[in-house]
């Protein structure tokens, strides 16, 4: 797997839209996924370095993926950072809860999220 | 259908969560003969799966409004198209300020309507705090002002509700941060008994008298006196104080020998 390739999960087009440009622009290969089962089944697929994941997300909720992630012996390692709704309280908790390795809230800060994903990507600066 | 009832009921909704923090009744009976949203507020209350709509209609366009303005900065820089970059700046920060604003009308209306209820679970501080710190960073990022958080030695964990615990303690931050964005801000986490108290000193700020009473008790937003360019303050100290209200203490601000320090005190345990 490349160090590069970042799976994006989110239904909101115009979340996609900006997220994936902004991280095209530092480099990174953005697969995209639009909801939870597509993101379990594209992580299981691609083997990304890393899985941004939308909590509210039609088909399968971004809690269930997570956990659909972190239970499967070829997926587990694999790190994810949820992406919450920073007004619902509780929601950062349940996705700790979940396996998440970290968490961000919406809207997304993109200088602490690309400090985030580079520690957890095991880099240093952005 | 619920869509269509947020779309067309925006801004009167939610300037009508802050006045039903001081007339809730009128304000739901002013909802049913005047306007077209009546059908969702006839209850005695807005609860909480309308609160939670509310938030996701209004933040969803509001996150895109900040995510472009930003890709936009970018662009221009990469484009050098430097004249452009003031403008976006100024989208947004107004787009971030009316996001504070929502997260505080919303978290009012919790209070106001009774829909705000302490969870307590045991709290791990030096993990809260360092998630503060996370938290405040894109704000302090743009000031000169420094941030600084510490904990008794003997402070692992208290009972309460984190949550609530750190959107009070972000809303301080937020709020001292707009009076004054130059300075040493420092955040010391101490428990005596059942109670923790969180102290934010802030060395750059000077508050008279009159500030200090209108910060507490009016609720005033003290723009006037924030460094030009600053993040907004939301609705000031409102959600601080009523959240620590209801984790069972209160907020107080006094001056010091050198700024003010502000004192959070909390139940902390079981």
């Amino acid at each position: 797997m490349a160090d590069t390739l970042v799976l994006l999960v989110e239904d909101n087009e115009m979340n996609r839209d900006m997220l994936s440009r902004r991280l095209k622009r530092r480099g990174f290969e953005v697969l995209i996924a639009v909801d939870g089962q597509q993101g379990v089944d594209m992580t299981a697929e691609h083997s990304p370095a890393l899985v941004l994941m939308d909590m509210s997300l039609p088909v399968m909720d971004g809690w269930t993926a997570t956990r659909a992630l972190k239970d499967n012996a070829q997926t587990a390692s694999i790190p994810v950072i949820a992406l919450t709704a920073h007004a619902m309280a509780g929601d950062r908790e349940r996705a700790i809860a979940a396996g998440a390795d970290d968490y961000d809230t919406k809207p997304v800060d993109f200088k602490r999220l690309l400090e985030k994903m580079h520690a957890l990507l095991g880099e240093s600066g952005t | 259908m619920i869509e269509l009832a947020l779309l067309l009921c925006g801004a009167a909704v939610g300037a009508g969560a802050v006045y039903l923090l001081r007339k809730p009744q009128p304000m739901a009976s002013q909802l049913v003969e005047d306007t077209p949203t009546a059908r969702i507020s006839t209850g005695p209350d807005i609860d909480e799966v309308f609160l939670a709509l509310m938030s996701h209609q209004f933040r969803t366009p509001l996150t895109n409004i900040i995510g472009y303005s930003e890709l936009l900065q970018e662009d221009a820089v990469f484009l050098e198209q430097n004249d452009f970059v003031p403008d976006l700046v100024k989208i947004r920060r107004s787009g971030e300020h009316l996001m504070v604003l929502l997260d505080d009308i919303l978290d009012l209306a919790r209070i106001a309507t009774n829909q705000a209820v302490a969870e307590p679970t045991e709290v791990d501080v030096p993990e809260l705090l360092q998630s503060l710190q996370s938290e405040v960073q894109p704000l302090l990022r743009r000031t000169l002002a420094t941030f600084e958080v510490s904990s008794a030695e003997d402070m692992l964990t208290i009972h309460t509700d984190g949550p609530k615990l750190t959107r009070a303690l972000s809303n301080l931050v937020r709020q001292v941060v707009a009076l004054a964005a130059q300075g040493t801000l420092r955040l010391d986490a101490a428990q005596q008994g059942e109670f923790a108290t969180f102290t934010l000193h802030q060395d750059a700020l000077v508050l008279n008298k009159d500030q200090t009473e209108a910060l507490m008790l009016d609720f005033k937003d003290l723009t006037d006196t924030t460094v030009e360019g600053s993040h907004g303050a939301g609705l000031g100290l409102v959600v601080t104080r009523e959240f620590s209200r209801l984790l069972g203490g209160d907020l107080t601000i006094k001056p010091t020998g050198s700024g003010v320090e502000f004192a959070l005190r909390i139940h902390a345990s079981e």
